[in-house]
């Protein structure tokens, strides 16, 4: 008997398996994030819209046909619901939606609280503008407030920042859209929530001079906190005058400074040797303008100015807003009716030593080649001062590819960051996508101080160097994670 | 003895109902849900992969014809409405950005209309699934394929993917 409840049992376990009863787990994760405490209000994710409908054009291969259903998952202590602002969605299409769970309309206002919540019967297709919604994080504000107190009383106990517990828990939604059983798309935010940069008063002050746009900056510190107790890249926030706690002089422990701040170059101080016992030191940092990186366009192919023009603007863009300090200076040279151009040139990294012989080719700097060939983009490994842009490029495709160039790579060691711990599809350095708006500190403090960077190697920045370089995948005291970053920006 | 006999038949028709893959009238295989999660995450991937140096287009053409009736629909049609919306607010959103970040950092100048900029990168977002999917059909190879790119290479494509699917249909097997 005990032995048929074992096979019984076992055959159930495994027909379970093999039908596929367990949920996929969703593969995309659009933004995955991480919020102090104190800046949790009601959030609504960055540039995030998800339109009804599936990822691929066929859906899925022989799945059923529409409509289409949204299963709803809100999870977080801290989240209270989440409401979806729907666009493209009339009140009475809005009314013959099915709901399962806990959603309920406010005119084409979706609001979903916690657990899943399924959504039926969204039919799309027909000529008419695509529902659209636009998402928004309602927080529980007596979650919040007692959470910024467990902090507060952690500070005040003298904990210093380095020692203060950062994990303070997720908020989450998931949206799968799904014909039947199938999942046709998914959506996906994570919002980790730590706790925001308190130091033990009195403390220590770095002085910013010279903050061009008075941005709010970001230091990383390394230095001695506690007898033994060496801080690394403790993170603080301000446009001035910072509070950092309590830095000792340096005794065994890694001491050094980097600033971030838009509008101007990162500063490195290493090592720092003015920290005292006592708190009343001031480090102060000269902010200096920014990096401006030279680059010249080699337009082979007719008619790409404009898109070249757009390019290098989203670079220029992406890299200032995330604080990397580096800007970029274009030169255009329209070569697509130059007699032997596209010969010399070619269509990719075989040519480079021709290239790099060739009048189309200025040394110590970035040279982008716009060339007429169906690929997105590559910066070539035996050259890091050569780049291709293809013909299918998407407008963020530049940026990325600088990123290489500033020795993000190999793509396969960190150079990517798909599927990275701490990474989401926002990360510029994702291999591949749309959405690509974000830089980690980790990777802005590699682009600057990496002896192998091209702003580096080109000399446009003469500051201290990473020799060797911080591999993307090595972290030490003196190489941050590569995830590494503070929001917001 | 029996019950163990007849439970491993349960199991292996159970598992077979389930896991088939199956073709329908319709011509479609029909795929388990987590199958054709697998198929949507691989190919979708490789669609959207930059460099492709990490073995995106090895991993669809594993897949097999499995994965040519989603690639033959993408050759023809391209991305879905939804992706397609998604890349069309996120470029409006950027041209945004880019015209107000312009006032204060005039050499980041955009000379293009925000339709116009929208257009370019848009077209350019068809035409990387056209080529990709071509690619990969071309790669696959069968009857299937070859009849999709045939039809493909009739319509009035942008040269870069017309050039690609000639290139797959010369090196189709």
């Amino acid at each position: 008997m005990r032995q048929r409840r074992h096979q019984i049992f076992w055959f159930a376990v495994i027909t379970f398996i093999l039908c596929g009863v367990v949920q996929v787990s969703a593969g995309r994760l659009d933004l995955s994030t991480v919020l102090c405490i104190d800046e949790i209000i009601d959030l609504e994710p960055e540039r995030s819209w998800i339109p009804v409908g599936c990822e691929v054009v066929d859906c899925c291969p022989g799945c059923p046909g529409p409509p289409i259903d949204w299963r709803i998952n809100v999870r977080g202590d801290l989240l209270e619901a989440v409401v979806l602002k729907f666009e493209n969605l009339a009140p009475e299409q809005a009314s013959q939606l099915g709901i399962k769970g806990t959603g309920r309309w406010e005119g084409t206002n979706l609001q979903v609280g916690k657990g899943e919540t399924l959504i039926s019967g969204f039919n799309v297709g027909g000529s008419s503008a695509l529902p659209v919604a636009v998402p928004r994080l309602v927080v529980n504000k007596e979650g919040v407030r007692r959470l910024q107190q467990t902090a507060a009383g952690e500070a005040d106990a003298g904990k210093s920042p380095a020692d203060q517990d950062k994990d303070r828990g997720q908020m989450e939604v998931l949206v799968e859209q799904m014909i039947g059983d199938y999942v046709v798309n998914e959506f996906r935010f994570i919002y980790r929530i730590t706790r925001c940069p308190r130091p033990v008063l009195p403390s220590d002050k770095i002085d910013l001079d010279n903050n061009t746009t008075n941005d709010s900056a970001v230091i990383l510190l390394d230095g001695r906190t506690g007898s033994t107790t060496c801080a690394d890249d403790t993170i603080f926030r301000g446009s001035d005058i910072i509070d950092v706690g309590s830095v000792l002089t340096n005794g065994a422990c890694n001491s050094e400074v980097a600033v971030f701040s838009d509008d101007n170059a990162m500063q490195f101080l290493t090592p720092v040797n003015s920290w005292t016992d006592p708190t009343t030191d001031v480090l102060r940092v000269n902010m200096t303008p920014i990096l401006h990186a030279p680059v010249t366009f080699w337009l082979v192919r007719a008619g790409e100015l404009a898109r070249a023009t757009g390019d290098l603007a989203n670079a220029n863009l992406l890299y200032n807003s995330n604080n990397v300090g580096i800007a970029f200076d274009g030169t255009f040279q329209d070569i697509s009716g130059t007699a032997g151009a596209a010969n010399t040139i070619g269509t990719g990294c075989a040519n480079i030593g021709a290239i790099a012989g060739s009048a189309f080719f200025t040394p110590n700097r970035l040279n982008v080649y716009y060339v007429d060939s169906a690929f997105t983009g590559v910066n070539c490994t035996g050259n890091r001062n050569i780049i291709f842009v293809g013909t299918t490029a998407n407008n963020q495709t530049l940026a990325h590819e600088f990123g290489h160039s500033f020795s993000l790579s190999p793509a396969n060691s960190g150079g990517h960051t798909n599927g990275l711990p701490g990474f989401d599809g926002t990360n510029i350095m994702q291999g591949g996508g749309a959405g690509r708006t974000h830089f980690s500190e980790g990777q802005a403090f590699r682009m600057n101080v990496n002896v192998t960077s091209t702003i580096n190697v080109n000399g446009v920045r003469t500051g201290p160097v990473r020799n060797p370089a911080c591999a993307p995948l090595t972290t030490s005291n003196i190489c941050p994670a590569l995830a590494l970053n503070a929001t917001p920006k | 003895m029996k019950l163990i006999a007849l439970i491993l038949v349960l199991m292996v028709s159970t598992a077979s109902a389930c896991r088939r893959t199956s073709i329908q009238q319709t011509g479609q295989p029909t795929l388990s849900p987590e199958q054709a999660l697998t198929l949507r995450q691989t190919v979708m991937t490789y669609l959207e992969c930059e460099e492709c140096e990490q073995g995106e287009l090895e991993a669809v053409v594993k897949l097999g014809q499995t994965a040519v009736p989603t690639l033959s629909a993408t050759l023809r049609d391209g991305p879905s409405q939804a992706s397609r919306e998604l890349l069309r607010r996120q470029l409006s959103d950027t041209y945004r950005r880019l015209k107000e970040y312009e006032k204060t950092h005039p050499e980041a100048k955009v000379s293009q209309s925000e339709e116009e900029y929208v257009k370019t990168y848009l077209d350019n977002y068809i035409a990387l699934y056209q080529v990709r999917a071509a690619t990969a059909l071309g790669s696959i190879g069968g009857p299937e394929a070859k009849r999709a790119l045939e039809e493909a290479s009739n319509k009035p494509l942008r040269d870069d993917v017309k050039a690609t699917i000639k290139h797959s249909l010369e090196n189709i097997k």
